[in-house]
């Protein structure tokens, strides 16, 4: 509660401290009688200010003894121009006067002061002051820029928008599959194998191969018949066999082996009949 | 034998040398002195380190030498001033002089610099910048707004060292004062302007009996 007390009082003061200090900044305009008077007044004011605080408050507040002192500074600064101008007012020097007369002679106080070195003036004068001749300006050459190439430079891909082309033919690959699969899983080797062509029975291996990475379908060897089947797999399913680690199989096949198996499936036409770009 | 007549003859040929560097160096001076700003000391040092090749030991006998020359052909007399930047020298006249009026200085700046410099005489000590512009507006020198007049006085004037324009106090209570520059203690002797100033109101210069006893201690 006390402290409370003393920093409202402590306010007080600064606030009163700050307005000694606008007051002695204005003073300067006044006349000197005035401003004698009044520093002795602001004096005063924060001597009592002062005793009004007391020892402990200052510790306190320090901004007060900050305060304190610019007033201090401010009145001995007045006190020494207040001085200084009683001895300037002893002396019978009158500066209208002055300056009145200065207004009605002015060809009188045109001195040339008694050790000022006069002003050489050469007899015959320096050259004309005409200003230098202007030189016109030799025009820059031109040269004549090549036109720079075309800027070689990777593009840049903003968006992978642009499926790569083989992507598109495994989509299509997918879509057969899983049409072709309605009525159950499909035999891998009727699927793949195309009697006509060994090149696109190695196609068809290689599109499929990426839709088991994928695991868009799956390739179970049937219990029965001892065969790899086909079958799409539904998305709901993909997340688990990708998780069992099972997208992988491995197919090799060469010339000899394709016909073989040509033979052995009695394939007389592909299955896959795709749109190829 | 041979060595000796060898430095003797260095010896001579140094003293030529340095009298072309004095010629150069009153030369120098005097073509510098018109404008009535300062002459550095360093600035002497280049254009005679340039043009003489003078060696730094020597400028300041050189300088001496010079001094001796401007005084005995041309009344002149240097004056040292030590500045913040180096040392600097102003030219003055030696003895008291009646000159004539100089067609080159213009008279409106003149009357503004002698109004300046006596006012502040008779004030009695430094002058406060508001209180000048009053003065020399009410003298009618300078207008009450003239802004441009008024860099004439704290710039032009200041740098030639007839006034000297400082700032006192801080905070609010800071003010820029005017005293005399020390070029126009050298030039101005004050008792010839108190008695321009007796001269002006039909006084005797004892009238202004503080001044009276600033300018008979001056001389």
């Amino acid at each position: 509660m006390s402290s409370q007390r003393s920093s409202v009082g402590s306010h007080n003061r600064k606030i009163r401290y700050r307005a000694l200090l606008e007051d002695l900044s204005t003073l300067e305009e006044a006349n000197d009688e005035q401003q004698v008077e009044r520093t002795a007044g602001a004096v005063k004011e924060v001597q009592s200010l002062l005793a009004e605080g007391g020892v402990e408050e200052r510790v306190k507040h320090p901004g007060e003894g900050y305060l304190d002192s610019r007033v201090l500074r401010a009145t001995s600064d007045l006190a020494l121009r207040c001085s200084e101008a009683v001895s300037g007012n002893v002396n019978t020097y009158d500066k209208h006067e002055l300056a009145t007369h200065i207004r009605e002679n002015p060809e009188f106080w045109e001195l040339v002061f008694p050790r000022e070195v006069p002003v050489v003036s050469s007899l015959f004068g320096t050259f004309a002051p005409t200003p230098p001749e202007q030189r016109a300006r030799k025009p820059r050459k031109r040269v004549e820029k090549q036109q720079t190439a075309a800027l070689k430079a990777p593009k840049t891909v903003d968006k992978l928008e642009q499926t790569e082309e083989g992507s598109e033919m495994v989509s299509r690959v997918y879509r057969f599959i899983s049409k072709a699969c309605r009525n159950g899983p499909l035999s891998y080797f009727r699927l793949v194998l195309d009697p006509d062509s060994f090149a696109r029975t190695v196609e068809n291996i290689y599109y499929v191969s990426f839709l088991v990475r994928d695991g868009m379908v799956a390739i179970d060897v049937d219990e029965e018949r001892g065969l790899p089947f086909i079958k799409p797999v539904p998305s709901s399913q993909r997340e688990e066999r990708n998780a069992a680690g099972e997208n992988q199989f491995i197919v090799s096949i060469d010339m000899a082996r394709w016909k073989e198996l040509v033979t052995a499936f009695k394939i007389h036409s592909p299955m896959m009949v795709l749109k190829r770009d | 034998m041979s060595q000796k007549r060898q430095s003797k003859n260095n010896e001579s040929l140094n003293n030529t040398d340095l009298k072309s560097a004095v010629k150069e160096c009153v030369r120098y001076l005097f073509c510098r002195e018109g404008s009535k700003i300062p002459i550095k000391r360093a600035e002497i040092l280049k254009h005679l380190q340039s043009v003489c090749e003078t060696p730094s030991n020597q400028v300041n006998n050189v300088i001496i030498e010079a001094n001796n020359v401007l005084k005995a052909v041309y009344g002149y007399k240097l004056i040292q001033v030590d500045a913040k930047s180096g040392v600097q020298y102003i030219v003055v006249l030696n003895e008291e002089c009646n000159s004539l009026h100089s067609t080159v200085t213009d008279p409106q700046q003149r009357r503004l610099l002698v109004a300046a410099l006596t006012h502040i005489y008779m004030s009695g000590g430094p002058v406060k910048e508001d209180d000048m512009w009053k003065f020399l507006a009410e003298a009618g020198l300078l207008e009450e707004n003239d802004y441009a007049g008024r860099k004439l006085l704290i710039n032009t004037m200041t740098r030639q060292m007839y006034l000297q324009y400082t700032k006192v106090g801080d905070g609010e209570l800071a003010r820029n004062v005017f005293e005399w520059g020390q070029r126009a203690i050298e030039e101005v002797p004050k008792m010839y302007l108190l008695k321009k100033m007796a001269d002006a109101f039909d006084k005797s210069p004892g009238h202004w009996c503080e001044q009276y006893k600033e300018a008979t201690e001056d001389t």
